[in-house]
């Protein structure tokens, strides 16, 4: 019985499906209205959506712009109604028609609209709304301004949002941009926007969404506007909108689109061109060391000597070399006279290119096919895409991605509509390279020679380093692993409107995201030297997670025209109840000593390692009612209250209330507005909201950690008390278009974000060692402009620019707990009140007089004096010398004592005794007790250790971009530049690679007998920091003001030129498009890309060092695309 | 229209319903918390049974280890690793606790913080055994067992943090673990690790605590042995002694000590040496002990400073005579005393004193081979202490000489000294002495000096230029066994009768200020010990 209900029940479905289907020919004595849809240049404009929102009807126009109302006899009754034309990038327009029975054609010629002053926008408002009565900024990003579609969907706002900062850490093929809106409002939870796509609030794994398929993108960037979404909103919204059939004219239309380029690497890496070793007169071989031998006795050609060590019949190990006179680097000290005496100037006999050796040019292609269109009251958008990058580094697979969509709008009936969002998208992403080694290959070794089995080289430098420093390419041939993610998305809403002034809308949406990996260092893995712990045996391991999340939110408006009599007053009324819950669970395992090559197996396994998993789960609730007031189009008044709970609060704390007031004031439709010529549109804005930021899962509760055996121990304080951190932003600005041309955008941002969330020490008298606080505040200040000009609209041609700008400070101006540093690869960050953000700190070494210990000063200066400045800017001791005898007087091997006893001896500083407090005289600054001549000054304390200062902040002081874009008959040119001005960077790779002679600057090409500086100048610094050196840059690890270097860099972002050809023997309309992403970068910075790196705070955007990433890389391609 | 309205209100309901029903908590099913972890009295009593484990492994791997060691002349190196380089420079440097150190270099805080942790989880546990009131556990002899082992756990925990610190928090009772006790100075946790010791032998010496279930304790507690209830008693005592005499900062203090007490307990103190195997698999460790000391000469050697009292050749002599920048400790140690390497020639020397085989094996310091490179002129020696190099020989495992009788032994024979009951002092002293190849010593006042006459051992640096050196009183002969059987043994084996014997280098801090990260959780602020400020050294006993 029940079956038969049910299957009846469908029938009757399909039945009204057919009859809608049906319904244009069936009723022939209702009212029919058509028209044609054009732009101003005289384009018939496709899926522009025409309506009678008093009849709750709406189609789209077709291919040709026609579209086609049909109403059924019983809906036409001579009424007079509002028929409303829209379509993207372009003004509305509005008639008064009369509904009557037969035809009647209406056609619309549609002005563009470059200011976009009429778009609508549905984030962070509880209604659609226009953008010219919005109280608050939001942008909105739409296919017109995505003529190059992005590789990964959040990458499509780069430059054409101000206040939007999207940073690429890594160009490893597959690696997800992080954006940041309007700076860092937290120290330590991620700065991610909070995404959701097509009502699916997303779970991370942006790059799974097929760009191509997007429609708009809308982005609040901060709580002013994002009130609306609670706790999940601090650092703004991103609200996706994909494509769908619901404004499609009838029919069914494909679009097919084929690109196919290369990717590689503009960027080089400084590194030196000249050696500093022993070779003999021939200059072609290399003197090497053998015991109770002179010098020079024995000498190797250097890449037969590479081919020695490697080609042997060990399977796994390369065979030591001999050991090269004055070979040196981090693992080998020089003796300290030849850290005075060395010049790096020595030739190669063959010169390689270690970053050209590991580049190439690799495939970048791009498959998408749509359909959309619509099926009587079924709308519909299906698409299935195909992406390979293969990056730049040989040997490396890089990313592959397929994604399939389908999207359903069906109407059922006059007042219920439903809609359906799926996306199942399967990703690969490959391992990269380790450009941590490829920074350590020095320029006369070849990486990619072979040994007589075909192998590469294992250890392609025979040079002492080369012992750590296995060659880059041999471990991107024979290591692999493979992470593949299995997403689903999906999503169902339903709008009911039983009457026009109210309105209903459910939504339920699913995400599910499952990543599969693993890793395999194949059995026979050769190492460089024995002790290498067990590469050769081989090992495996493998990881699985999921993430699946629930969302769903009801919605309910009502709309009040002219309530309590007054006219001209409009109300709207919302309120909106939304339930998430997110369930993760993680596995991983391993080993190692694998039993046979070849398999991708735990069972391969003979050693297992600790397998580990994980569970968590999240759920939430919001409520929220909001109300909007519009008074005679010019006063628009807004206020939001939202109530949130959360498991992800501490007990105590489990509900947390938002809210947002704004207003606006459409000066410019007073009737006293007396700029009307010059500014024809003129809005001003204020808002001010709340919004959160979650807690991490763990971080409310008491936690002991299981050890090996079993044995626990105590870990963290649980705080049942913990607060999200709550951002209140008020934001001010006006909205303006000036000459009826030119739109200006002027937002001024002010955050506070409290409550920070801090890991603090905890007492030891607790038991347990951290405790998560809300203990500290962060203030941002942020200034966007945007100014768009259409520099020539006539009927042939359009071509406007846009200019963003934006600034943005953050800085700590409350702190609950002691000030503290962290240290980010090796950079030294603090955290205390009054610092800005980014504030980068390190060693500095004396570029000024006014920065020697006071005593010395007076001997500091011009000519003739202890102390001047060298040809690099840098302070040193002269002796009295100028800075340019070193090598004309032999100056460079002497140095100054720091200290002499009262009887004239020279004290012996080594060790543990002081000649400062013993009464000695101290002659040098600091008491530095060498101080070697024409060597670098570190600045001290008063104690004599190492002042740390701030050298430079790694956030930009503004941010500038420009688009254009060009439209002539055929033809179309799109242009991106974008820049980040005044921020600097760790250099991480390069100060690193001074330890082994590696950069440009410490070979001595170009340098002249006067300005050449011994290798001791860039290594490592003498006592008391370090024992080993005499210098110099290089000094420990840590940042110092010659390697924390200007980041700023202007960046061709995006370039496309396209051609329409149209039907091609009648067939389809194709175009053919050549794009350019990530073309050219001007910058001083000295490495591959100051755009990717390490990052401070916890979001790879916020970063301040350049360190060992996959540099950006560039396409070039070729599209050919048609529709039909 | 209204069913349509109807059907939509349905749904409405049952979206609101379904999603209010899931409470907004969500357990966290990763990490225990301390309910879980102390669910089961079973496992409660496992987790008290690894709590000595962990107060001594932290011990033992402090860095405080290797800085006590060069702040009291046990130890000689100029390394930064540890902070032992600066901890033994002269003149002495405060102990900086503030941010512009290195956290790591202070060396304080892992030993602070881990016997802090210990300290209070140890009450929670004792806590929890006593809400379960014995049920689980397999009898009432069980419990005591477990009982008198957990406050024998927190005796040892507040015992490190009275000897290490200059204050602690005392946790007596289970407060919230947000409560935080206040500091308080190191007298009054020294008294509370008393009491707790108190409470344990009171536990372990009710009656039936050996019956079944009861002592002796679980294999895996001591690692390697199990203790009668008898021989738990002993080692209870035996820390008992240890810390009513270490805790003494000056010699005033150390004079203070109630010796009547120290001599009860030391007499019932251990009767054979407590070993414990370390290393492998065992969680046990020798620490920085065996891992830094015995590595190579660069990391570590043996410094003539005290360790020349030992020396009848004229070397040490003329040693002291020579001013501190200009000292060359490149010259033979020539002994009677067998614990140092015999001979009277290098090669000799050389020869004597390969790698031993056990801690009891002599000589207990090695002549390095290829010796005669001086180093930095004043600290350096041709020796290393290589007692306890068997166990790194041997990959950091063997048995370990946790407490030796010896300390037993000597605790005694100073509380006999101060109470001046010469007779029993010298006959505790005399078992090592006499053992180490030196002659008995006789006398009837402390003042009585050690015989041998120009052989004698120790030789002191003595009045009124501490340049050159006499035969040693009796106390200073107890000292010297003392030092002798105890280097390197465990963490201030040294300092901290150094301190309360007034032998430690001017200035030197007396202990170590409570760490900056505890202070900045007590949001107070930092303070330094040491180096001429507060909680330095006065000029010591023999003037270095």
């Amino acid at each position: 019985m029940t079956r038969f209900r049910r299957s009846s029940r469908l029938a009757s479905l399909l039945a009204g499906l057919a009859t809608t289907v049906l319904a244009s020919t069936a009723f022939a004595q209702g009212a029919v209205i058509t028209g044609t849809v054009k732009s101003s240049q005289g384009q018939n404009l496709q899926a522009a959506q025409v309506r009678i929102p008093d009849m709750n009807v709406s189609v789209g126009t077709g291919e040709d712009g026609v579209y086609r109302i049909t109403l059924i006899a019983e809906r036409v009754r001579g009424q007079t109604v509002t028929l409303s034309v829209r379509a993207i990038g372009f003004r509305p327009q509005t008639k008064q028609i009369t509904i009557n029975a037969g035809s009647q054609d209406h056609d619309f010629t549609l002005e563009v609209d470059v200011n976009r002053l009429s778009e609508v926008v549905v984030t962070g408002v509880t209604g659609a709304t226009e953008t010219k009565k919005l109280a608050f900024t939001v942008d909105k990003v739409d296919q017109a301004n995505l003529p190059v579609p992005a590789t990964s969907a959040l990458t499509s706002i780069q430059g054409k949002v101000t206040g939007a900062q999207v940073i690429q850490p890594s160009g490893r093929p597959g690696t997800a941009p992080s954006i940041i809106l309007r700076g860092a409002k937290s120290l330590n939870l991620s700065l991610s926007p909070l995404v959701v796509v097509d009502g699916v609030v997303m779970n991370g794994g942006m790059n799974d969404i097929n760009p191509q398929d997007i429609e708009s993108i809308e982005v609040v960037k901060g709580a002013a506007a994002s009130s609306t979404y609670g706790a999940r909103a601090q650092n703004g919204v991103i609200q996706i909108t994909t494509k769908s059939g619901a404004t499609a004219g009838q029919g069914a239309r494909f679009n097919v689109r084929s690109e196919t380029g290369l990717q590689d690497i503009q960027g080089a890496y400084p590194f030196a061109n000249r050696h500093w070793m022993v070779m003999d007169e021939t200059n072609q071989n290399f003197c090497v060391v053998v015991t109770n031998q002179p010098a020079c006795s024995r000498t190797v050609d250097f890449e037969e000597h590479a081919l020695y060590i490697n080609d042997n019949g060990d399977d796994v190990q390369a065979r030591a070399p001999f050991g090269f006179e004055r070979d040196a680097g981090i693992g080998q000290a020089l003796t300290k006279p030849m850290l005075r005496g060395t010049f790096q100037v020595a030739q190669w006999p063959v010169r390689y290119n270690p970053v050209n050796a590991a580049v190439t040019s690799n495939l970048y292609t791009n498959n998408n096919i749509d359909m959309s269109g619509r099926f009587g009251n079924t709308g519909f958008f299906a698409s299935a895409s195909n992406l390979i990058q293969e990056g730049a580094i040989k040997f490396l697979d890089g990313y592959r991605r397929n994604t399939a969509r389908l999207n359903v709008d069906q109407a059922v009936g006059e007042d219920l509509t439903m809609q359906v969002s799926t996306l199942y998208a399967r990703t690969a992403t490959y391992p990269e390279l380790d450009f941590f080694r490829m920074t350590r290959v020095p320029a006369g070794v070849d990486l990619m020679r072979r040994d007589s089995r075909g192998r590469l080289f294992i250890r392609s430098n025979p040079l002492n380093q080369g012992q750590q420093n296995e060659n880059p390419l041999y471990q991107a041939e024979n290591f692999s692993s493979k992470t593949n993610v299995d997403r689903y998305l999906g999503s169902f809403t339903t709008r009911y409107t039983p009457f026009p002034w109210l309105d209903f809308e459910g939504n339920a949406a699913l995400d599910r995201r499952r990543d599969n990996s693993w890793s395999l260092t194949e059995k026979g893995y050769r190492v460089t030297r024995s002790n290498q712990s067990t590469a050769y045996l081989g090992s495996y391991s493998e990881s699985a997670g999921s993430d699946v999340s629930y969302n769903m939110s009801l919605n309910g408006t009502a709309r009040q025209n002219n309530p309590l009599g007054i006219t001209d007053l409009q109300t709207r009324l919302n309120v909106r109840y939304s339930f998430e819950r997110t369930d993760g669970d993680g596995l991983s395992a391993g080993g190692n000593t694998l039993a046979v090559p070849g398999l991708l197996t735990l069972g391969n396994v003979t050693v297992p390692g600790s397998p580990s998993s994980s569970t968590s789960s999240v759920r939430a609730i919001g409520m929220l009612g909001g109300v909007a007031i519009d008074y005679k189009g010019k006063y628009i008044i807004d206020a939001v209250y939202r109530q949130d709970g959360s498991s992800l609060f501490g007990s105590e704390e489990r509900w947390h209330p938002y809210g947002r007031g704004s207003i606006a004031w459409r000066l410019s439709d007073e009737g006293w507005w007396p700029l009307k010529g010059a500014i024809n549109d003129m809005k001003l804005r204020g808002s001010i909201g709340t919004a959160g930021g979650r807690p991490g899962f763990n971080y409310q509760y008491e936690t002991f950690t299981i050890g090996t055996g079993g044995t626990v121990s105590s870990n963290q304080l649980g705080n049942r008390f913990l607060k999200p951190e709550n951002t209140t932003e008020t934001e001010f600005g006006f909205d303006a278009e000036l000459f009826s041309k030119y739109g200006l955008n002027v937002t001024y941002a002010r955050d506070i974000t409290k409550d920070q969330m801090l890991q603090v020490p905890a007492s030891a008298s607790s038991g347990f060692s951290s405790q998560w606080r809300n203990a500290g505040t962060v203030e941002n200040k942020t200034y966007e402009v945007a100014l768009n000009v259409p520099l020539i609209t006539n009927r042939d041609v359009v071509w406007t620019t846009r200019l963003a700008y934006d600034r943005n400070r953050a800085y700590i101006t409350a702190l609950d707990v002691p000030p503290f540093s962290s240290t980010t690869s090796n950079s030294r960050f603090e955290f205390r009140v009054g610092e800005r953000l980014g504030q980068v700190w390190g060693k500095y070494f004396l570029t000024d007089c006014s920065q020697l210990e006071a005593q010395f000063q007076s001997q500091c200066g011009g000519a003739g004096s202890q102390y001047q400045q060298n040809s690099d800017g840098y302070l040193v001791w002269t002796g009295g010398y100028d800075p340019s005898e070193g090598i004309t007087r032999n100056l460079w091997q002497a140095a100054n004592p720091g200290c002499v006893s009262s009887t004239g001896a020279v004290l012996n500083q080594t060790g543990t005794f002081n000649c400062k407090n013993a009464g000695g005289t101290i002659t040098n600054p600091w008491a530095i007790p060498l101080q070697s001549w024409g060597m670098l000054i570190v600045m001290r304390d008063s104690t004599g250790s190492p002042v740390q200062n701030r050298l430079g902040n790694t956030s930009p002081d503004f941010r500038l971009s420009m688009s254009h874009n060009f439209n002539w008959k055929k033809l179309t040119l799109y242009a991106l530049v974008d820049g980040n001005y005044g921020n600097r960077l760790f250099n991480q790779e390069i100060h690193w690679s001074l330890g082994d002679f590696n950069v440009r600057y410490e070979d001595q090409d170009g340098r002249s007998v006067e300005t050449a500086k011994p290798m001791g100048y860039y290594w490592r610094a003498p006592q008391p920091d370090n024992g080993a050196g005499v210098g110099g840059f290089y000094d420990v690890l840590g940042s110092n003001n010659q390697t924390v270097q200007k980041g700023s860099y202007t960046k061709l972002r995006e370039v496309s030129l396209g051609y329409q050809l149209g039907a091609i023997r009648g067939i389809g309309d194709f175009s053919l498009t050549l794009v350019g992403r990530n073309l050219y970068t001007i910058t001083d910075f000295l490495g591959w890309d100051p755009e990717v790196g390490g990052s401070v705070l916890n979001s790879s955007g916020f970063g301040g060092v350049a360190g060992f990433q996959y540099p950006q890389t560039r396409t070039f391609t070729f599209t050919i695309g048609t529709r039909f | 229209m209204t069913t349509r309205v109807s059907m939509v209100a349905v749904a409405l309901v049952t979206l609101v319903a379904g999603a209010c029903s899931d409470a907004l908590s969500a357990k966290n099913t990763n990490n225990p918390d301390v309910i879980r972890v102390f669910q089961q009295p079973a496992s409660i009593e496992q987790t008290l049974g690894t709590g000595y484990q962990q107060c001594r492994n932290t011990e033992k791997g402090s860095d405080m280890t290797a800085q006590m060691a060069t702040m009291s002349f046990e130890s000689y190196s100029q390394l930064g690793n540890f902070n032992m380089g600066l901890r033994g420079a002269i003149p002495r440097s405060p102990i900086l606790n503030n941010k512009s150190a290195s956290q790591s270099l202070n060396g304080n805080f892992s030993g602070w913080s881990r016997q802090g942790r210990l300290q209070a989880n140890a009450l929670k546990q004792l806590d929890a055994l006593r809400k379960a009131n014995g049920i689980g556990l397999s009898s009432a002899a069980a419990d005591l067992r477990a009982r008198a082992m957990g406050f024998f756990n927190i005796g040892c925990n507040l015992g490190f943090l009275a000897l290490a610190f200059d204050s602690a928090g005392i946790i007596d009772h289970i407060m919230d673990s947000d409560f935080v006790p206040e500091l308080s100075n190191y007298d009054a946790v020294m008294a509370a690790a008393i009491a707790n010791l108190d409470s344990a032998v009171a536990m372990a010496s009710t009656a039936g605590s050996d019956g079944s279930g009861g002592f002796p304790t679980v294999a895996g507690w001591f690692s390697g042995t199990v203790l009668s209830k008898d021989r738990f008693l002993q080692l209870v005592r035996s820390y008992r002694a240890r810390f009513r005499a270490g805790v003494a900062r000056t010699p005033a203090e150390r004079q203070a000590v109630n010796w009547a007490a120290v001599a009860a307990d030391a007499e019932a103190g251990l009767t054979a040496d407590l070993t414990v195997t370390v290393g492998g698999t065992s969680g046990w460790s020798s620490g920085v002990q065996s891992s830094t000391f015995y590595q190579d000469a660069t990391w570590s050697q043996i410094t003539p400073f005290i360790f020349g009292f030992g020396d009848v050749s004229g070397g040490y002599d003329t040693w002291l005579a020579t001013g501190l920048i200009s000292r060359n400790g490149d010259f033979l140690f020539i002994s009677p005393d067998l614990r140092y390497p015999q001979g009277s020639t290098e090669a000799a020397q050389e020869a004597a004193s390969p790698d031993p085989g056990g801690y009891t094996t002599f000589p207990y310091f090695k002549n390095r081979q290829g010796a005669g490179s001086p180093g930095d002129p004043w600290g350096t020696s041709r020796y290393e202490h290589h007692r306890l190099k068997y166990i790194r020989n041997n990959s950091g495992t063997g048995s370990y000489p946790e407490f030796l009788k010896a300390e037993v032994d000597l605790l005694a024979a100073e509380a006999y000294l101060r109470l001046n009951d010469i007779p029993k002092a010298l006959a505790k002293i005399n078992i090592s002495r006499q053992k180490a190849g030196l002659p008995a010593l006789t006398g009837t006042s402390i003042n009585d000096v050690a015989p041998g006459g120009a052989s004698c051992v120790p030789r002191v640096p003595s009045p009124p230029n501490y340049t050159t050196t006499s035969c040693g009183n009796l106390l200073e002969a107890m000292k010297h066994e003392k030092r002798m059987e105890l280097a390197y043994n465990y963490m201030g084996a040294w300092f901290f009768d150094a301190r309360g014997w007034g032998d430690l280098s001017k200035d030197t801090p007396l202990h170590y200020p409570v760490p900056i990260q505890e202070l900045d959780a007590r949001l107070k602020g930092y303070y330094n010990l040491g180096g001429g400020g507060p909680g330095s050294a006065a000029l010591g006993t023999y003037r270095f």
